[in-house]
């Protein structure tokens, strides 16, 4: 049945103006995306500030069309200027740009174009059938269990955010879930933190704060910057040949897939699926020496992976109101600042809507394909304007984003010194994402954590009783804790048995190299030859 | 957990900032009205509270790594001060801060249209973006078409 709802919806999306504003938004995603400095993320705050006094409906879909169109245009950037229009687009240079070098600029366009549409349709799949399981399970979380989810969130986020330094993740997280305690608390009305400045009581909004973190600190950044812009090259015809596609059919879905589950991870995002999807291929090819020199392969991989990921990552955010990546956040504000109300509730209270969501990022996919294959020299032109140029003008579109909301200067305040906070953190690699996920969640933490001393009468000990709650207690965990060398170890022996099976089983997918001896050896396996090598020493 | 960031001094200087403020945070949370039978538990102060604790920890944890690299040498000179201060990156940083700051202060003393084109302006001006012509020309133009767009056609409230 869920098949046959999405159909239904999507055709009631095809009038002539949501049409007209899907295009449009797509197209506005993709100038964003391309755009060195404004991300994703950039582009839906700002536009949700710009659309909050429209209908609902086109609003959501003009955020979902930036959203879907941003992350694919990103591409542009990183294949012609070897510079990632969006942090998803990261993995595309390290293959799209040579293949630019070597004259096939426009090939390697026309098959990330193809690649983004193909991740999307898998990310769709997610999101359409995914979702109602989800929010069925979801049914089932009770005050434990979203504090823990919540947690686990923020955890995770910060672990794979600032995977070479995990603390500054979970720092910027525990910031950020400390930073929206301030104002007045849902469950008994005492204002926290708020010394007086009645502005503050309804804490910092959600707009502003993002607006700041990711915008302003961007404005900051590029102005701050004194490395030379880069020339674009001339490019030729950029519809892809099928055969370049069907060669990498399994590589695709292989992608897609490990897109969706990224996505599905809160708070992880589009950068770290398109790097793992890229990895996945490069362990699974018959030619990896070609990865990082201008491989098909490679940029199919990491084009489908992030593309993937922007459906995966809004199949929590309607399912459980917690965002799988940091553009995921914002759409979810979003969605609340129109009065719809994503979570377990939202199966019961308006059980169409995901299929409706659903049927509006089909809408956008098929609008990126179109325009990402048509519009291609034009846009071009975009990416010689300079910075200096580009950035006071965005700066006036973050003004009056953030000023449109409430209508109060005291936003604009907040936006500015949130730029601040945000500038420093990135330079001392402070990831943002974890940061924006804590605020964002962590009304939730309170709310839920209060609740449920309150109901188990100030007993900690509910919080790990019933399975989900044990289950996710153990994934955080392991989460915090999975690197230390003690856990390691104990792992190691643990997991000595399953090691071959796994292997087998990873052969049988092609996600070992096929020489068979691509996968990095593990620690025993290396103890195991070294002391089998000094045996061998010794008896000669 | 035993990451290393490669920056000890400014590890060292943001542990020391956040068990400050993690510490003040905890003596806050604990000293916010507690309601019913049930004090600590059914207090305001009960998530600031553990997740103060949560951040001490990390900040010791930081705190801790970078004292193991020798982070708290701060070799601060009048000479090292300068050249920071005098480094195209940190002049363009404070430019466009302050210039940001100004733009704010004027947003609703000023019409929108002109404190914006004069904003543009300036900041393409000070980084050298096009000549002058062009350059007002794109400052008034881009002004004029956000002011008309949002307030006249969107019909959304502007500074």
């Amino acid at each position: 049945m869920g098949f046959v709802y999405l159909i239904q919806e999507t055709v009631a999306l095809l009038t002539p103006m949501d049409l007209l504003y899907c295009f449009v938004a797509v197209q506005l995603g993709i100038i964003f995306g391309m755009l060195p400095g404004l991300t994703a993320t950039v582009g839906i705050a700002i536009l949700t500030a710009l659309t909050f006094q429209w209908d609902p409906g086109n609003a959501i879909l003009v955020l979902i069309g930036v959203y879907v169109g941003a992350i694919y245009g990103g591409s542009r950037s990183a294949i012609l200027l070897n510079i990632p229009g969006t942090p998803a687009s990261a993995a595309t240079c390290l293959d799209g740009y040579p293949l630019s070098r070597s004259g096939n600029a426009a090939q390697a366009l026309g098959l990330a174009t193809t690649a983004s549409f193909l991740g999307s349709m898998a990310g769709l799949v997610a999101l359409s059938f995914l979702t109602p399981v989800l929010g069925g399970f979801a049914l089932e979380f009770k005050s434990y269990e979203v504090f823990w989810l919540a947690v686990f969130g923020v955890a995770i986020c910060g672990n794979l955010t600032a995977a070479g330094d995990p603390v500054k993740g979970w720092v910027a997280g525990l910031l950020g879930i400390m930073l929206s305690f301030v104002g007045m608390e849902t469950i008994q009305g005492f204002r926290r933190f708020t010394f007086g400045v009645s502005e503050l009581m309804a804490g910092f909004g959600i707009i502003p704060v993002l607006v700041g973190t990711y915008g302003i600190v961007e404005i900051l950044s590029s102005l701050s910057d004194t490395t030379p812009e880069q020339r674009v090259p001339q490019i030729g015809r950029t519809l892809p040949h099928l055969r370049d596609v069907a060669a990498n059919w399994v590589n695709i879905i292989r992608s897609g897939v490990i897109g969706v589950f990224t996505g599905v991870i809160p708070g992880v995002g589009e950068n770290i699926g398109s790097f793992v999807a890229y990895d996945f291929a490069k362990r699974a090819s018959k030619h990896p020496e070609k990865f990082g020199k201008g491989s098909i392969e490679g940029l199919i991989a990491s084009e489908t992976g992030n593309n993937a990921v922007v459906g995966g990552a809004l199949v929590p955010v309607l399912a459980l109101a917690i965002p799988g990546s940091p553009p995921a956040a914002v759409l979810l504000a979003a969605l609340f600042l129109h009065n719809i109300r994503p979570g377990p509730m939202l199966v019961i209270e308006n059980p169409m809507y995901m299929y409706r969501f659903s049927a509006m990022f089909l809408l956008a996919s098929f609008a990126m394909f179109v325009l990402g294959i048509l519009i291609v020299k034009p846009l071009l032109k975009l990416l010689m304007i300079r910075k200096s140029i580009m950035m006071p003008i965005i700066l006036v579109l973050c003004m009056v984003g953030t000023y449109a909301i409430a209508g109060r200067p005291f936003d604009i305040l907040v936006m500015i010194a949130f730029g601040l906070l945000g500038y420093p953190m990135r330079k001392l690699g402070y990831p943002e994402a974890p940061f924006v996920l804590g605020i964002i969640l962590g009304p939730m933490v309170d709310e839920n954590l209060r609740r449920g001393m309150l109901l188990s009468y100030g007993n900690p000990a509910a919080f790990f009783v019933s399975p989900i709650s044990i289950a996710l207690v153990i994934m955080t965990f392991f989460t915090l804790f999975g690197r230390t060398k003690a856990l390691r170890s104990v792992f190691s022996i643990a997991l000595r048995p399953l090691r071959s099976t796994m292997r087998s089983v990873g052969r049988t997918f092609g996600l070992l190299r096929r020489n068979g001896n691509s996968m990095p050896p593990s620690t025993d396996d290396e103890d195991d030859r070294r002391r089998r090598q000094s045996e061998e020493e010794t008896r000669l | 957990m035993n990451g290393n960031s490669g920056m000890p001094r400014g590890d060292f200087i943001v542990s020391v900032i956040l068990v400050v403020f993690s510490g003040w945070v905890i003596h806050m949370s604990l000293s916010m009205r507690r309601f019913g039978e049930l004090g600590l538990a059914a207090s305001p102060g009960l998530s600031p509270l553990v997740f103060a604790i949560l951040l001490l920890v990390c900040g010791l944890i930081l705190l801790r790594r970078s004292v193991a690299q020798r982070g708290y040498r701060m070799a601060w000179s009048g000479q090292k001060t300068a050249v920071f201060l005098r480094a195209v990156e940190t002049r363009h940083f404070i430019v466009v801060l302050a210039t940001i700051f100004i733009y704010y202060l004027f947003l609703g003393v000023v019409h929108f249209v002109m404190i914006s084109a004069v904003y543009v302006f300036f900041t393409i001006w000070y980084f050298k973006g096009v000549v002058w012509w062009k350059n007002l020309l794109i400052s008034t133009l881009s002004a004029t078409i956000i002011w008309y767009s949002f307030d006249q056609v969107f019909l959304i409230p502007l500074p």
